[in-house]
């Protein structure tokens, strides 16, 4: 399959909202998503907006301090939401340590500042890029995205 | 009955030996902040590393201020979680290598149940101790971060509060932690609220990064705080509309970056009024919405005392204002050295449990990163 690379101007959160809904519908399970951007540029808000349109119930909370937290899908293709902050890991190792490799096949993982260790994650990973171009609005590339998205 | 207690769960190493469930005998902590301060945040691959190390040290030191042996000790007691995996193993994994050994009984403890329970414990002040890892920093912004903790916080201003009772409700403040918990006994609670995203001190740890102002940041923010108008910027006061309960503190970080965005973070920085200002409206800003919404939940459930608790319980500010927007309630601050992670407290929670219960652990028992608290 061919990959895509897209850039858009979210205008308002609405819109990163929407994006975020799009990319949930296109999960099957597998995908590893890298998140990047400053901070406050909306990783974690994109992240409970995609957990929430896929069917996960629990509240999205930072992941900063835990490293990685853990939801359960009530149905559809995905069974799993991985989210992962590796901000703070110096090494990929750490981020395996955590299980990260031992994902299920039908789970996906979200990984906040992914880009620190993008030539470790697998060959398929997508990442968004957040851009902070005012106060509610960012210009979002995202590189790698599968052509069924 | 004197028990030996460990805490491993983040970046702090703590061995205390705590008698009958008050009594501090000794609580020694090595701090790593000095350690992680390069890096902006706590490495868990660094801080499980300097876990190992300073742990056996610290059993040792600790037994032998007192000429004890570990087999006069009565029981282990051992932090199980929550907290950075890596970090609690080496506790646990250390913990049920002694207990193997001396044939004593293993205690599991809930490192939140042993924070709501800090305020009862006692002890000359001279037994906690704290000692710095890492190098002498040569970052200022360290060095001011040390200045800040080691001023001695207050306790409440106004009269004397009554020595705490059960039931009672716990404001859990800390860098992974922000919770409304009402404790009903040592070791029953029920959680009424939590953050929907970051902890109280996540948004200072942030809020200090985005002003470039180092780590850690509630120390730094307060620092700079000190004396600022605490009006000057108006900082949205998360979800104090209507009737909830839950905390919320990440608009918080991004109303900060829009200041930031609009006024130029070199504006900002080179305006010393400016930057005590903006971090003085920025702390009361939490300050305000975690006595609030404390307020409301002591109403709610009709209890009288407040216990805030953790490491941001250690903030200046919100032990002051703690009178000022609790009327008609008390808040119980423990002294600082038992609100940071201590292992004082494990030890003296996990007399509760020998005693209520047999509530100790075989030897499969495991370290839980997210473990519930009951």
């Amino acid at each position: 399959m061919m990959a895509d690379e897209w850039l858009m101007d979210c205008e308002s959160p609405e819109a990163t909202e929407r994006l975020a809904q799009r990319v949930a519908r296109g999960l099957r399970g597998g995908e590893v998503i890298s998140l990047e951007g400053d901070l406050g540029a909306g990783k974690t808000f994109f992240t409970r907006v995609l957990a929430h349109a896929l069917g996960v119930v629990d509240n999205v909370a930072s992941p900063t301090f835990v490293l990685q937290r853990i939801y359960a899908v009530q149905d559809g293709p995905v069974r799993t939401l991985f989210h992962y902050d590796v901000y703070r890991l110096e090494h990929y190792d750490e981020l395996a340590d955590l299980g990260f490799e031992e994902m299920p096949d039908d789970a996906v993982a979200l990984v906040e500042w992914g880009g620190k260790f993008v030539s470790a994650l697998p060959a398929g990973t997508v990442r968004i890029i957040f851009e902070v171009t005012g106060d509610e609005e960012r210009r979002v590339q995202v590189l790698n995205a599968p052509a069924g998205w | 009955m004197k028990i030996l207690g460990i805490e491993t769960s983040c970046d702090e190493t703590s061995v205390a030996l705590v008698e009958d469930g008050h009594v501090v005998l000794s609580n020694l902590i090595a701090s790593q902040v000095r350690i992680h301060a390069r890096f902006g945040g706590v490495v868990p691959e660094v801080a499980s590393r300097a876990h190992l190390q300073q742990l056996l040290p610290m059993v040792d030191e600790c037994l032998s201020r007192h000429d004890m042996s570990l087999a006069e000790v009565d029981a282990l007691a051992v932090t199980r979680g929550p907290g950075l995996v890596g970090a609690l193993l080496v506790g646990v994994e250390t913990a049920k290598a002694l207990a193997w050994a001396t044939r004593k009984p293993l205690i599991p403890v809930h490192h939140i149940a042993a924070h709501l329970y800090a305020p009862f414990l006692k002890g000359d002040p001279s037994a906690s101790q704290t000692t710095m890892m890492g190098n002498s920093p040569t970052d200022q912004s360290v060095h001011a971060a040390h200045a800040a903790a080691d001023i001695p916080a207050p306790h409440t201003s106004g009269p004397t509060p009554d020595p705490l009772t059960y039931p009672y409700m716990g404001l859990v403040v800390s860098g992974g932690h922000t919770s409304l918990i009402h404790v009903h006994s040592p070791l029953r609670h029920t959680v009424l609220a939590e953050t929907v995203d970051d902890a109280a001190g996540e948004a200072f740890d942030k809020t200090a990064k985005l002003l470039e102002l180092g780590y850690p940041g509630g120390p730094l923010v307060s620092a700079r705080a000190r004396g600022g108008d605490r009006a000057r910027f108006k900082l949205p006061r998360p979800m104090l509309a209507g009737s909830g309960i839950q905390f919320s503190f990440s608009g918080l970080k991004t109303a900060v970056g829009k200041i930031i965005r609009e006024v130029g973070l070199e504006t900002i920085r080179a305006d010393e009024e400016m930057l005590r200002d903006l971090c003085a409206s920025f702390e009361e800003a939490v300050v305000e919405t975690l006595l609030r919404k404390a307020h409301r939940a002591l109403r709610q459930t009709g209890v009288r005392q407040l216990a805030v608790v953790g490491g941001v319980a250690s903030n200046q500010r919100l032990r002051e204002a703690a009178t000022e927007y609790l009327p008609g309630h008390q808040a119980i601050f423990p002294p600082p050295i038992f609100c940071t992670d201590n292992a004082a407290m494990i030890a003296g929670l996990a007399y509760h449990h020998h005693e209520t219960s047999a509530d100790t652990a075989d030897l499969t028992m495991n370290a839980r990163a997210d473990l519930p608290i009951t």
